[in-house]
């Protein structure tokens, strides 16, 4: 086997990805979201299909229908495909069209919730046993080049390639393609021309629907079926999608064969070539693949700040001390009295806010988008594991060296991101991630391989501050106190930046970049300061979170726990400190995890459940639930001071000749004349 | 001279939105910019102020800025405000001014100061959407003063005012180009831009057509040629201002009478 043969291996993942990239350009096309749940959605279809075809047991995602017989491949690939165009639609309807002009960060928010929601739904119905599909395209040999190769991953090419070029035509040449394309650009104008956006938009997530789940069905027989892997195949195709700008289907599934046969290519160097790093160079690609595409179509100067782009509110909420005092204290009250069960709920929802606040920080008042949080957290775990138990680096010190490196990495992922805005960012960061889990966490060299990595109990002047250990139970409770501390330190650290000057020039450069300069302000030296804080904390919580494993494994720095981090902090409230803090409690394993496994007994749908949560969250209240309660407390606050001071108001607003008469000039010109 | 541009051009694709323009700035002037719709009169603000890329020269003081980053050009005195505004919404009115003051010291009074001087100072804590709109152009001047501007660049501050609003803001506009500070004003309002400028400079399709005394230039026949358009090309001059865009009048006779009607 040579190179090219490799290549033309790759087509079969190249296939899939060409698939995936031409939903992806289809539906961003028509509604303006980056979905990143067809890897989910066609990972469904394809188990469904696995199942139809050997039991006859059509698996819905309520229910299921035993159709008695073994039905033929045909008859199974239209009942799947029936089922995913009605689940697509659904996913449109209920998910994405209330959310045609919410801004960015929501949009992100909810596909990421799409992409966790099914992909907990296949785990639920589906279980984790392995499923293999009886090929479906001939595969008998055939000798290209002098390569003897199964001919099924040139039909796989053809059938991707076809299906993009059918779509091409449909949207540049039909009546129908071009008012989908109008309707996406300008909707006012589309329905003042009498067109209807939404459902031009439902047509074309039908489309994506049909294409992703088809080729998914297609190329299950060479693929693996794990469900992790199979949903993270979107970020490949989002690589491709992004060198077809999100616009042109042609190029992007012609990238994505490209990407696939390239990817395969370098497998077969990293064998011929032992120097070559043998993890991660795969995934490593499409990263820079994404970098690059974004860094060339990237824009320096300022960008103009649209009122789409805005977030919900940061309120500076005045520090009161009493509460906060009681709150820690009924937490410290609380630690040793719960049983070991709830302490370690409250530990880990502890830690968890805060790698929350990691995100407040970044995301919150700086306005940029991470999806890759976990993994500068878990750079952090396997430095400390590295410099403690190898290099024999005492606690206050080995800790430390852990958070700088998690800085230093923030800050290089940074570096693209000064270029990169709202969903792009997300992509970057995604993309980020797998490189990170692959190339380093799965990297046996850094993790040590079957030993694993483990980390030694932090010590402090012979005094242990290990969560095991000694004659207490597990998790100890001075361990529980030690979190503690932390996590009140940097949440009153955060509360405090939110009011210096620093956490101001944030919310500036959040608000408007145009406004920061002209004011002065280096917008690109503020986002950089809020990266370096931002990693930062997520280094002292991925410390933490080693300290609470004591053994490390890349599970839980995976890029789904950096999806899951974000769920909770965006449900939690992703603007303020107290959302972070809420945000802990919703992380996997936290106090609402605990909850949910003793009083429910749901513990096997959490993450369904909170991926539901996040996306209603997302449609309904973008602040979350900390701001949901301010929303619901506020406006009778104020009501309440408006009656007070309504009589001192009237003598003071004689003065101000602009005052009254503006609302009326408004209504007569309701633009201002452009230069 | 506080701000010489010379030969400044700005091109966007294929359009040039402003072609080989001269202006200059002394210290202790307000100058006016005027023009019609689209004739490049904020895009000679971007250039100035670095947020869109120009060819030309452009000195401010004795420095020559261009090339420098727009934050760089607002540390060194050159301030604007935006015809949108661009207020920052999540923040309050005071956090909003103390943004323009940067990291001196004594923010804080001094903020609480301009929001007095503009009448603000009861909605201090509030953010800025809850302020009227004419609340929300003074609050945007007080950002812009609390940058300490050596040249303070203006770009519609009576955009979407009444004529009784707009012409209240000559007097603070005025009192703003004192000493060493100098204001570049530009406005749809010929009223107020003739009543507060020392010199005016007319824009039309990226080029001056017309530079002096507001005597001189409201006189001057290729002006009135620009805003009424001549029997030849008025057409052309009609389509281009009546976009729906307009904040007020642009002819000046026009706006003249409205006034007398309105003054009691």
């Amino acid at each position: 086997m040579d190179f090219l043969s490799f290549v033309i291996l790759g087509l079969g993942s190249g296939a899939i990805y060409a698939a995936f990239a031409t939903g992806i350009v289809l539906v961003h096309r028509a509604s303006g979201v980056i979905h990143f749940g067809f890897g989910a959605t066609a990972l469904f279809g394809v188990l469904q299909y696995a199942d139809l075809r050997r039991h006859g047991i059509l698996v819905l995602p309520v229910g299921h229908i035993d159709l008695g017989t073994e039905p033929s491949v045909a008859l199974c690939v239209l009942l799947v495909l029936a089922h995913a165009l009605l689940f697509t639609l659904l996913i449109y309807l209920l998910c994405f069209a209330p959310l045609h002009a919410a801004p960015p960060l929501a949009r992100v928010v909810a596909s990421v919730g799409v992409m966790l929601a099914v992909q907990a739904l296949i785990v639920a119905r589906f279980g984790s046993a392995p499923r293999s599909v009886a090929a479906i395209l001939p595969n008998k040999p055939v000798t290209v080049l002098g390569a003897t190769l199964p001919r099924d991953r040139l039909y796989l090419a053809a059938v991707a390639l076809l299906f993009a070029a059918a779509l091409h035509l449909w949207s540049t040449r039909t009546r129908f393609g071009k008012a989908t394309r109008g309707a996406a650009e300008n909707e006012k104008a589309a329905i003042l021309l009498g067109l209807r956006p939404r459902w031009l938009a439902a047509v074309s997530w039908l489309l994506a629907g049909a294409v992703v789940t088809v080729v998914g069905i297609l190329i299950a027989p060479t693929t693996s079926l794990e469900a992790g892997s199979f949903t993270l195949l979107i970020v490949p195709a989002l690589g491709a999608a992004l060198v077809g700008r999100l616009s042109s289907v042609a190029v992007a599934a012609v990238a994505g064969l490209v990407l696939g046969g390239l990817q395969s290519g370098l497998l077969y160097l990293t064998r011929e070539f032992s120097w070559l790093p043998q993890n991660g160079l795969k995934q490593g690609l499409p990263f820079l693949l994404v970098v690059l595409m974004l860094m060339v179509a990237g824009r320096r100067l300022p960008g103009r700040g649209t009122a789409q782009d805005r977030l919900p509110p940061a309120p500076a909420g005045r520090l009161r001390p009493v509460p906060i005092a009681a709150a820690v204290a009924a937490a410290a009250i609380g630690l040793p009295l719960l049983s070991s069960q709830w302490r370690l709920g409250m530990i880990t929802s502890g830690v968890a806010a805060v790698l929350c606040l990691s995100l407040v920080v970044l995301t919150g008042f700086v306005g940029q988008i991470s999806l890759a949080q976990m993994s500068l957290a878990g750079v952090a775990g396997f430095t400390l594991s590295k410099v403690t138990a190898d290099g024999g680096v005492p606690f206050p010190v080995g800790p430390l060296i852990a958070v700088l490196a998690a800085t230093a990495l923030g800050l290089l992922v940074a570096v693209p991101a000064l270029r990169v805005r709202g969903l792009h960012l997300a992509v970057v960061t995604l993309a980020a991630a797998v490189a990170i889990e692959e190339f380093i966490f799965k990297n046996p060299k850094v993790t040590g391989g079957l030993s694993g990595s483990t980390v030694p109990q932090p010590e402090i002047f012979g005094f242990s501050l290990g969560i095991r250990g000694g004659a207490e139970d597990f998790p100890r409770v001075t361990f529980g106190y030690f979190v503690l501390v932390v996590t009140v330190a940097t949440a009153l650290a955060v509360a405090a930046l939110r009011r210096h000057e620093l956490g101001r020039r944030m919310l500036a450069v959040r608000g408007s970049e145009r406004a920061a300069a002209a004011a002065g302000i280096n917008a690109a030296r503020v986002k950089l300061t809020g990266a370096a804080i931002s990693s930062a904390l997520a280094g002292v919580g991925g410390t933490l979170l080693a300290y609470q494993q004591g053994q490390l494994s890349y599970a839980s720095y995976s890029t789904f726990t950096s999806l899951g981090l974000l769920v909770a902090v965006y449900l939690g409230g992703i603007t303020s400190v107290s959302g972070a803090l809420l945000g802990g409690t919703l992380y996997s394993g936290g106090l609402v995890s605990v909850a949910l496994h003793e009083w429910a007994g749901l513990g096997d749908y959490e993450t369904l459940i909170l991926s539901i949560g996040l996306i209603i969250v997302a449609i309904r209240s973008p602040d979350g639930l900390a701001g949901l309660t301010r929303q619901r407390l506020t406006p009778r606050l104020r009501q309440l001071a408006r009656r007070t001071t309504t009589t001192e108001s009237i003598a003071v607003a004689e003065p101000i000749a602009v005052r009254e008469s503006t609302t009326t000039t408004k209504e007569v010109n309701p633009h201002v004349a452009a230069g | 001279m506080l701000l010489r541009a010379e030969g400044v051009g700005v091109a966007f694709g294929g359009v040039r939105a402003l072609d080989e323009v001269t202006m200059s700035v002394a210290a202790g002037e307000v100058v006016g910019l005027i023009g019609p719709n689209g004739a490049g009169k904020t895009t000679f603000i971007d250039a100035v102020t670095g947020f869109v890329l120009a060819t030309g020269t452009i000195h401010f003081g004795d420095q020559q800025i261009q090339g420098l980053p727009a934050h760089r050009r607002a540390a060194l005195g050159l301030v604007r405000t935006f015809q949108h505004l661009e207020l920052f919404d999540d923040l309050s009115l005071t956090e909003n001014v103390l943004i323009g003051h940067g990291r001196r010291p004594g923010g804080r009074q001094e903020a609480a100061a301009l929001l007095d001087r503009f009448g603000l100072a009861d909605h201090a804590g509030a953010c800025p959407p809850d302020l009227s709109h004419g609340q929300q152009r003074l609050l945007a001047l007080a950002r812009a003063l609390a940058s300490r501007p050596r040249l303070l660049l203006l770009d519609e501050p009576a955009a979407g005012l009444d004529s009784r609003e707009s012409a209240a803001l000559a007097d603070p506009i005025r009192a703003m180009a004192t000493g060493e500070r100098a204001v570049l004003l530009i406005d749809h309002d010929v009223d107020l831009v003739f009543s507060v400028c020392d010199r005016v400079y007319v824009l039309e399709f990226g080029r001056v057509i017309a530079a002096g005394g507001p005597a001189e230039v409201s006189a001057s026949a290729a002006v009135r040629a620009a805003y009424l358009g001549t029997a030849g090309d008025g057409a052309d001059h009609d389509s281009a201002d009546h976009d729906g865009a307009e904040a007020g009048g642009v002819d000046p006779d026009e706006r003249q009478s409205e006034r007398q009607e309105k003054s009691p």
